[in-house]
């Protein structure tokens, strides 16, 4: 189910660049993308911050918790760093697509955080599911932009 | 793939944000979806992370607890 739907979204974004195409829906999907990226990073962090705090609670385990967590940490202050930069960027004006590159770091960066966390931690489903779509939305609009389209 | 499909795929990828879009138009914007989305960007982008600030908390904690 998640595949078909994910198949169907990117199908949608397909349709709606290609019937549509003009520098308005561009310029918006991209900031879409971007603003996606940017509640990715709110969701982790969320959870990122509650798990540091339960850890911090805990005695038995409050003197490893900077090992434990300063990686996952940095990673969610780089992607930060990178959809600020992103955002800056699709908000500049001129032409959208030279902003395309930095939405999709802004989505690599995005989705290698969840590599960082801490061994035996999971995020909830919901962030998986969430970059995925918007991913492939960057993705589209990215092969939209590389074969000369509407700018 | 079929139209149904695609209203599917709309509704599953922007319903909350349709519905945000919605409201900002019945209370006159102008521009509702760009205004939207600038104002998620900001909120989003501008709000320090809260697990770094947990994180300096715990550093503290354990600190001071080896001490």
């Amino acid at each position: 189910m998640g595949c078909y739907s994910l198949n169907l979204s990117l199908c949608f974004y397909v349709l709606l660049v290609g019937c549509g195409a003009n520098v308005d829906i561009l310029r918006r999907t991209a900031k879409l993308s971007v603003v996606g990226a940017a509640h990715s990073i709110a969701l982790v962090d969320g959870q990122v911050a509650r798990l540091v705090t339960e850890e911090a609670a805990d005695p038995s385990r409050v003197q490893g918790v900077a090992a434990r967590w300063e990686p996952t940490v940095v990673a969610l202050e780089h992607a930060r760093g990178v959809v600020v930069a992103a955002d800056a960027l699709v908000d500049r004006g001129g032409d959208v697509c030279d902003a395309l590159p930095a939405v999709r770091a802004a989505w690599q960066a995005t989705v290698a955080v969840p590599r960082l966390l801490p061994p035996g931690v999971t995020l909830a489903a919901d962030f998986a599911a969430s970059t995925d779509r918007l991913l492939g939305a960057t993705e589209a609009l990215t092969t939209r932009c590389s074969s000369g389209g509407a700018r | 793939m079929n139209a149904w499909g695609v209203v599917m795929a709309a509704i599953e990828m922007f319903g909350p944000l349709i519905a945000q879009v919605v409201e900002k138009a019945m209370k006159g914007d102008p521009d509702p979806l760009a205004g939207l989305l600038t104002e998620k960007a900001e909120q989003l982008i501008s709000s320090p992370l809260k697990s770094r600030l947990a994180l300096e908390v715990a550093k503290a904690r354990a600190a001071a607890q080896g001490g």
